[in-house]
């Protein structure tokens, strides 16, 4: 366990608190800095953590858990660039408790055999954890979008109604996040295709390669992302459509970091 | 002199009795100026639901004076008026100012209204030291009041509704600037309304109506732009606020309209307000995605809800008027006895003084410029010291009020210390005069001897 890790998971824990404050209490008055701040603490002591990670061997491309560490330090990282521009406590009172547990489930997870990371390898784990990291951005502004939106429907306002951002501020959100996470999910997908000539090179069938559910996975996020950011360029798409797509596609995204995940859990276990 | 409050509000009198007592501009300084010339100082507050009066008046005299020179002849106005007076004239101003006496509980514009009645009172010269605090204060009050409670944020009337719901949509902290509003329909209601979102920075308003000329009119009041009816369906494509008001039977924006209007605007927001009864848009078009329907059930379910949230920011605020009414009266009661602590401290500073002016020769005959200084300085710091500890209690009995325990430590200073006697500095010179005389020859001799020597 790298050494820092009890403080940095205190330190996430306190700026969820203190996020999810800011959102319930009528007054939050100095909260959202101190929020910002404690999870500008947690993201550093993390950094700290990956880099000793990485000295003793434990690279996010070598495992697929310190991948999902990986991911849940740019997801709070993400955020934290998007407070600069915006200061939107309730998407990281939604965002922060979703890195919080990718922390947990990585470190609970029996360490794997390390594989040697090359530079293919490297860059494909770091453009799909940015990718996902930046799509969780979109998503969790289009959770906040779907209840704002709801409420505006029902003419019943909620705290996050009441005092979330507006709607077009989030839906900007989501359209920002999937311009700028498109493109890098894309790059994931490439350098990932690579790795399949690869192994279709070593005399492995196209069809079952194909067939992998982390493939399968990998392909409809970057169909539904695709189909969202044509939609929103071509038609208009907006609002609680490109919400939903978002959500699924972000479902999607996470959903193939799990498979690789399960899949390093069951080779400890089978080793 | 106390503080006095005089007036009539929502809460005390029928509209007809506010209008009357109404006064503005010029009329309002010329009734100042005469007020002031009745009593110590005043300052009148009239606004759509108060007309009221504060004045500072030494007796019931000078009080009934003002009120007759105010409301002389509106007879009908004393029927209906309240009357409070020091401590309780001060929490009732505090209260209007930050809003917790208003129609709609929170509404912002009383703050102003406070600040201009007191301009118009300086102005005509009509602000003494006691209104010039107490005013200064109850503005502190109302704005603390802004600042630590939601008092005033959540929306009470359906226009602020309205535009608190568009910027819930589209940001911009529910300013209008960029966002182009529609009204459909020229009656009074829709006008109303209008009025209101105007307040919002609108800077693209249009109006369509079956009748153009009406729309004509109210686009000119408004300073808006007026269309024929039939262009409906291209302004819909443009604005992000539809008012709707007219007084058609049937609806007038169908659900149709509104899907094909939503394909031009790319799926862009819009907001439906529809204070018409009957309603004037489709209760369909609420469900189409992207566009928000408010008719008037929603508007008030809002309101009252909002209204409630209200309720409960002001229990806070009353807390907060109550704090700083307390420490105000503590601060006003603690100035009572400064004519006191005054009298005392330089009774006692003049004393140690002559008691210097008197030991020093004796003590030390060539004593310096700089010596006599020095024992000044030591004797005045006696004087402090051993008056701190009384003067400090002093101040907090008389902060604390008449009713505390303990109260009634001013008379017994004064008692004690004989401060409503005469001068004693005069006494002092009598009586010093002649054991000065005595000690003459005594110096004399001294002197004498000395010279012998």
């Amino acid at each position: 366990m790298p050494p820092l890790f009890p403080l940095t998971l205190s330190l996430y824990a306190v700026a969820c608190a203190l996020y999810v404050a800011t959102v319930g209490l009528p007054q939050p008055g100095a909260l959202p800095r101190a929020a910002r701040l404690c999870l500008l603490l947690a993201f550093c002591s993390q950094a700290l953590d990956i880099g000793w990670l990485c000295l003793h061997g434990q690279s996010p491309p070598s495992e697929a858990r310190e991948a999902v560490f990986f991911a849940s330090w740019l997801m709070a990282g993400v955020y934290l660039l998007s407070t600069l521009r915006a200061q939107l406590p309730v998407v990281g009172a939604l965002l922060l408790p979703v890195a919080l547990a990718l922390q947990v489930v990585s470190r609970l997870a029996p360490p794997e055999a390390p594989e040697a990371p090359s530079g293919l390898r490297s860059l494909h784990i770091f453009a799909a954890t940015l990718g996902t990291a930046v799509f969780a951005l979109g998503a969790g502004g289009s959770v906040v979008y779907l209840i704002a939106e709801r409420q505006l429907k029902r003419h019943h306002f909620g705290k996050i109604g009441k005092r979330g951002p507006a709607l077009e501020t989030l839906d900007r959100l989501n359209r920002q996040s999937i311009l700028l996470g498109f493109p890098v999910f894309t790059l994931a997908l490439v350098t990932g295709a690579a790795f399949l000539g690869r192994l279709l090179r070593e005399g492995l069938p196209l069809l079952g390669l194909l067939l992998r559910p982390q493939y399968v996975l990998a392909v409809t996020t970057w169909l539904l992302f695709a189909g969202l950011l044509l939609g929103r360029m071509g038609w208009g798409l907006r609002g609680r459509r490109a919400a939903l797509l978002t959500l699924y596609g972000f479902g999607a995204a996470l959903a193939v970091l799990a498979v690789y995940f399960l899949r390093g859990l069951h080779r400890v276990s089978v080793s | 002199m106390k503080l006095h409050v005089l007036g009539v509000s929502h809460h005390s009198a029928p509209l007809d009795v506010r209008e009357g007592l109404a006064v503005s501009g010029e009329a309002l300084l010329r009734q100042l100026q005469a007020v002031r010339g009745a009593c110590e100082e005043a300052m009148v507050l009239s606004t759509c639901n108060r007309y009221e009066l504060y004045v500072a008046a030494r007796d019931d005299a000078q009080l009934e004076a003002a009120l007759q020179v105010a409301i002389g002849g509106h007879g009908k106005a004393r029927a209906h008026l309240y009357k409070h007076e020091g401590e309780r004239a001060l929490q009732h101003l505090f209260r209007v100012a930050s809003s917790l006496d208003s129609l709609v509980l929170g509404e912002p514009q009383i703050l102003g209204q406070v600040k201009d009645a007191f301009e118009a009172a300086l102005q005509a010269g009509a602000v003494g030291p006691l209104l010039q605090r107490t005013v200064q204060r109850a503005l502190q009050v109302a704005k603390r009041v802004r600042t630590e409670t939601r008092i005033g944020e959540n929306a009470a009337s359906v226009a602020s509704v309205a535009v608190s719901l568009a910027g819930h949509i589209f940001g911009d902290g529910g300013s209008l600037a960029h966002h182009p509003v529609l009204v459909v329909g020229a009656g009074k209601m829709a006008e109303l309304a209008a009025r209101h979102l105007k307040q919002a920075e609108v800077r693209e308003l249009h109006v369509v109506n079956r009748t153009r000329s009406r729309a004509e009119e109210l686009a000119a009041k408004l300073g808006g732009v007026a269309h024929d009816f039939s262009q409906l369906e291209s302004l819909l494509a443009r604005a992000d606020v539809v008012l709707c008001g007219t007084g058609a039977q049937e609806p007038v924006i169908r659900a149709d309209l509104v899907q094909r209007v939503m394909k031009a605007r790319r799926g862009r927001w819009m907001l439906f307000v529809d204070i018409a009864v009957p309603r004037d848009v489709d209760p369909k078009v609420g469900e189409i995605d992207s566009v928000y329907l408010y008719d008037v059930d929603a508007l008030q379910q809002v309101v009252e809800e909002n209204r409630r949230e209200r309720q409960r920011e002001a229990e806070a605020a009353e807390a907060i008027v109550g704090e700083e009414l307390r420490r105000f009266a503590e601060g006003e009661r603690e100035k009572g006895v400064v004519p006191t602590i005054r009298s005392l401290r330089e009774r006692s500073l003049a004393m140690a003084r002559r008691e210097v002016e008197k030991t020093l020769p004796r003590l030390s005959p060539g004593a310096s410029e700089k010596d006599r200084q020095l024992f000044s300085q030591m004797a005045e710091a006696i004087v402090n010291k051993m008056l701190h500890g009384p003067l400090t209690a002093l101040k907090r009995d008389a902060a604390a009020g008449p009713e505390a325990a303990g109260g009634g430590l001013e008379q017994a200073v004064r008692a004690l210390f004989q401060l409503d006697e005469p001068e004693p500095a005069e006494q002092a010179k009598g009586k010093d005069s002649q054991p000065a005389q005595k000690q003459q020859p005594t110096q004399t001799s001294g002197g004498a001897k000395e010279a012998n020597r």
